[in-house]
């Protein structure tokens, strides 16, 4: 974490341009609270340096650094509310580089390289870089793009890409694997949450006359657990790891308007998105309670499909701009049983849905400052009722504001 | 990427808003450079800034050139024998006209809501844009730098430009938007200020793919109760297992992990036949084992819950005879005569460094049916003040006599050393005392229950019952059968020991196990109506 910093504070103390190097980024200063249904989490800060140190050698070639170093003192809405605790505090740091080489006809051809370390603190007992779900995630990829257009009118550019992830929960090991042999526990794998995803990706982007644009992006991801056993119908681990497939089909619109002659003129801008995915994967579910003791196949298949509006509004004689979009998610498990309040098993497969609104606003007081303020308020709801572990049915939000500096 | 040096504005399209001076238009001049209003106006030559207004025209001559500024920050440069004309400058609609010559220009599009530029064979929309525009009164080239531009020409066609492309219109129309080349002047950077942001955002949408996917496994863990908060506000990770040791017999261990100590226990059924594959079915054996009508066609055997912190251990075992028919009557006449275990033992037992030898049993309970008398027995020992095992409670009962039902017994036994149950005063060798008391309050649901042994030996277990982020339920009344009940909270069992040398062992734990253990000692007065 050390190296990470140091990096930040590296890039940060360079001058804007130096050379043919430019420092791009942004820094954030927030405070903010979370509330779940009646409890308050207490007010905290959160902090976000996002910097690029980029360097372009000629119009074909040219690469950049990034740096981000992001602290949360509150929890984020979607952030485990159903299971979590009001206290979450996160340290998340990320260092890449990229290569862009552009050949003629509008071919690019982009590799990548990153790490990212999140650390969490959930409890009073958790201390920073002892949390229980701290990881390392080692990824590269290669985008390769065209730049064309559809037909006379639009501009259209499309990317294939190819991803890999490799994930590593610092101390997450199974308990059975720890002190599973003084119990005679069996053995369902040591580092079960550790994966490699290979995810590849298609992405278009239209840009459409009458100030509109539009993207379409579809992803699949295949991932490997490197020690998750499946376990059988008779509450035994298998040889075979779990594997999950999952995809996701994204399309977006958005839209500038004319300007509203009201408030000293207003700038409105409205977009849409509407999203499908789903999952797949060989892992299933014994559940050890004694009075069920019940297996669950395909306990991780669902779909889902998530959308909803956004609209923008830019007061032009103040320049302040606000927000406001609300989303409605709802997924289907294909696999997984509602249950009754007392935890029995209906023969209705879990449904959830969800319902979220923000509003943003911003306010550029001087020169690449601005006041910022955002707040977000969810609620969730399921048919399954049993909420011994996690809760199903419930609804939270949270406020931050603070100060943004862009350079 | 020439144009966006000499005008210094690719900062511009990024940073507009912080632009947002009175609304107006300003022409510098450089050379010669003249100024009329109308078509029909003089012109008069200017040479130092000058205000522009609606309607007024600029000239620029060979060799000169002139910038124009925005109130928004935009810019356009003049490039020498151009002509350009300040059509409308409206709120709702600026237009401008470039008559002939050449510019280049900078627009943040805040200026008005939309921003029309107009040459003799086009018309561009401006979304935000850097680019250099040149007009002849046959042809039009419009090459963009960075940005979008929404051009049409007078046949009807449209087409939005987009950063690095060039697009011609003559008099039959517009052509397709190409691409400059890389070796064009032109050409941008690979890597600039907008490439970057764009490159940034496409990133991270991909990457929030494999965040999402990293949120989703930390909620699963959570969703199957891997993974709480405890009433001291410690995080606790949940492991359950079940084990098949044998095919009339199933296992279940379960783990509770903190930072600083590691607590565990398992339950064991053992049947008297094999069990089915689907456990879910086994809670019908187990109830048919007690007070059938009829033969059980399989029963519970032995139950046992184990219980330690590594260090000190609680178990209790419960172990079963076979059914045989008894005559209940005495609960009631319709009641007749059902099955039920021909002994029941159940045993509590200490163990851990601090408990004499190791290992004791602190309490004990059997009960019998004496074929012979018709007859149910029960036999209870305790530890009494020597520190050894000893008889406290012996008594017989006649399950077929009503009277005998409904007081309690019909026969006690002469080793029975409960003085305190005839009335009598509390004999000090061997009747243990209990308490139960409300650790967090009357109001939590936060339940103790201690006995103190004449040996001077104590054995208490806490029942709390604390949600996912460690607040003790509020309860209004709470008994220990509150504790037994599945339900939205998790169970937090806390057993201490004055034999565990400070010590204690602490679980989490579904309710069912303690449910289980209720339901596995059923005895005759779930009969009684």
């Amino acid at each position: 974490m050390r190296a990470v910093w140091a990096c930040c504070l590296c890039l940060a103390s360079m001058p804007a341009s130096a050379g043919n190097w430019k420092l791009l980024g942004r820094v954030d200063l927030m405070l903010g609270q979370y509330f779940f249904e009646n409890s308050a989490g207490s007010l905290s800060g959160f902090g976000d340096a996002d910097l690029q140190l980029t360097r372009s050698i000629s119009p074909e070639t040219g690469f950049f650094f990034t740096g981000r170093s992001v602290y949360t003192g509150f929890k984020q809405v979607n952030e485990l509310a159903g299971g979590g605790t009001l206290f979450q505090q996160s340290i998340d740091n990320s260092l890449g580089a990229k290569l862009i080489r552009r050949y003629e006809g509008g071919y690019s051809l982009k590799p990548r390289v990153g790490v990212r370390s999140q650390l969490f603190r959930e409890t009073r007992d958790e201390v920073w870089g002892k949390g229980l779900y701290d990881f390392t995630r080692y990824e590269g990829g290669v985008v390769w793009e065209r730049k064309t257009r559809l037909g006379l009118s639009i501009p259209w550019t499309y990317q294939f890409s190819y991803d890999l992830y490799y994930t590593r929960y610092t101390r997450f090991k199974t308990l059975s694997s720890q002190f599973g042999s003084e119990l005679a526990a069996p053995d369902p794998g040591s580092r079960v949450l550790d994966a490699i995803t290979h995810q590849l990706g298609y992405r278009s982007e239209f840009d459409f006359p009458g100030f509109a644009t539009g993207q379409l992006v579809y992803s699949l991801s295949l991932v490997s657990f490197l020690d998750q056993k499946v376990v059988s119908a008779q509450g035994q681990y298998l040889n075979a790891q779990r594997s999950d497939a999952a995809q996701t089909l994204s399309l977006g619109l958005s839209k500038r308007f004319l300007d509203l002659e009201a408030l000293g003129r207003v700038r409105p801008v409205a977009g849409a998105g509407l999203t499908f995915s789903n999952q797949i994967s060989n892992q299933n579910h014994f559940d050890t309670d004694p009075s069920r003791l019940k297996f669950v196949r395909g306990y991780y298949n669902y779909w889902e499909v998530r959308g909803g509006p956004n609209i923008g509004a830019t007061f032009l004689k103040t320049m302040i701009h606000a927000r406001v979009g609300y989303e409605y998610a709802a997924r289907f498990y294909s696999g997984r049983l509602a249950q009754l309040a007392d935890g029995s098993y209906t023969n209705d497969k879990l449904t959830q849905s969800s319902q979220s609104v923000f509003i943003e606003a911003g306010y550029p007081f001087w020169r690449g400052l601005e006041l910022k303020a955002r707040g977000t308020w969810s609620s969730t709801s399921s048919n399954t009722k049993f909420e011994q572990t996690y809760k199903y049915n419930y609804y939270d939000y949270n406020y931050f504001t603070g100060i943004e500096w862009k350079f | 990427m020439e144009i966006l040096r000499r005008l210094g504005l690719a900062a511009l399209l990024l940073s507009a808003a912080s632009a947002h001076a009175a609304p107006g238009i300003h022409l510098v001049p450089t050379g010669s450079v003249e100024v009329r209003t109308g078509p029909q106006g003089a012109w008069q030559a200017v040479s130092g800034p000058t205000a522009l207004q609606s309607g007024q025209e600029v000239s620029t001559k060979d060799g000169s050139s002139a910038e124009i500024s925005f109130s928004d920050g935009s810019k356009v440069r003049l490039a020498a024998n151009t002509n350009f004309n300040v059509d409308k400058t409206e709120a709702s609609e600026s237009a401008f006209t470039l008559a002939r010559g050449k510019l280049q220009a900078a627009f943040a599009g805040l200026f008005s809501s939309r921003i029309r530029l107009r040459t003799p064979t086009a018309v561009c929309a401006v979304r935000g844009t850097v680019f250099e525009l040149s007009a002849g009164e046959k042809d039009t080239e419009v090459t963009m730098a960075e940005g979008l531009l929404e051009v049409k020409d007078d046949k009807g066609h449209e087409a939005v430009v987009s950063s690095e492309e060039t697009l011609k219109i003559g008099q039959d129309g517009m052509g397709t938007p190409q691409l400059l080349s890389l070796t064009d002047s032109r050409a941008l950077d690979a890597v600039r200020p907008m490439a970057v942001h764009q490159e940034m955002a496409r990133d991270q949408t991909r990457a929030m793919m494999e965040e999402l996917r990293n949120r989703e496994l930390k909620a699963n863990e959570s969703q199957l109760g891997k993974d709480v908060i405890d009433a001291f506000g410690r995080r606790v990770r949940l492991e359950e297992y079940l084990l098949r040791p044998a095919d009339n017999e199933f296992k279940l261990v379960f783990m509770s992990f903190r930072n600083d100590r590691f607590d565990w226990g398992h339950l064991i059924e053992r049947f008297k036949y094999k069990i089915p594959d689907d456990l879910s079915q086994l809670a019908d054996v187990v109830s048919g084992s007690f007070l059938s009508p009829t033969m059980p066609k399989n029963w519970l055997k032995y139950f046992e819950v184990y219980l330690t912190n590594r260090t000190d251990a609680v178990k209790e075992t419960v172990t079963f005879g076979d059914p045989v028919l008894i005559n209940f009557s005495g609960y009631g006449a319709a009641v007749g005569n059902r099955y039920y275990p021909s002994s029941m033992d159940y045993v509590q037992t200490l163990s851990g460094p601090g408990v004499p030898g190791g290992s004791r049993v602190q309490f004990q309970l059997t009960q019998d049916y004496n074929v012979g008398t018709g007859w149910l027995s029960w036999e209870q020992k305790v530890i009494n003040n020597a520190g050894a095992l000893d008889t406290y409670v012996h008594v017989a009962l006649d399950p077929s006599n009503a009277a005998d039902v409904a007081l309690g017994a019909t026969a006690v036994y002469a080793d029975d050393k409960c003085d305190s149950c005839n009335g009598d005063p509390i004999n000090t060798t061997i009747e243990p005392v209990t308490t139960v008391s409300f650790p967090s309050g009357r109001g939590k649901a936060d339940y103790q229950v201690g006995t103190t042994y004449r040996d001077g030996s104590t054995v208490s277990s806490e029942k709390i019952l604390v949600s996912n982020d460690g607040k003790i339920l509020d309860f209004a009344s709470v008994d220990a059968d509150t504790f037994n009940k599945e339900g939205t909270y998790n169970l937090e069992l806390v057993i201490n020991s004055s034999l565990f040398q400070g010590r204690n062992i602490d679980v989490l734990l579904a309710p069912e196990i303690l449910s289980q253990k209720k339901n596995a000692t059923t005895s005759p007065d779930a009969l009684k109506p």
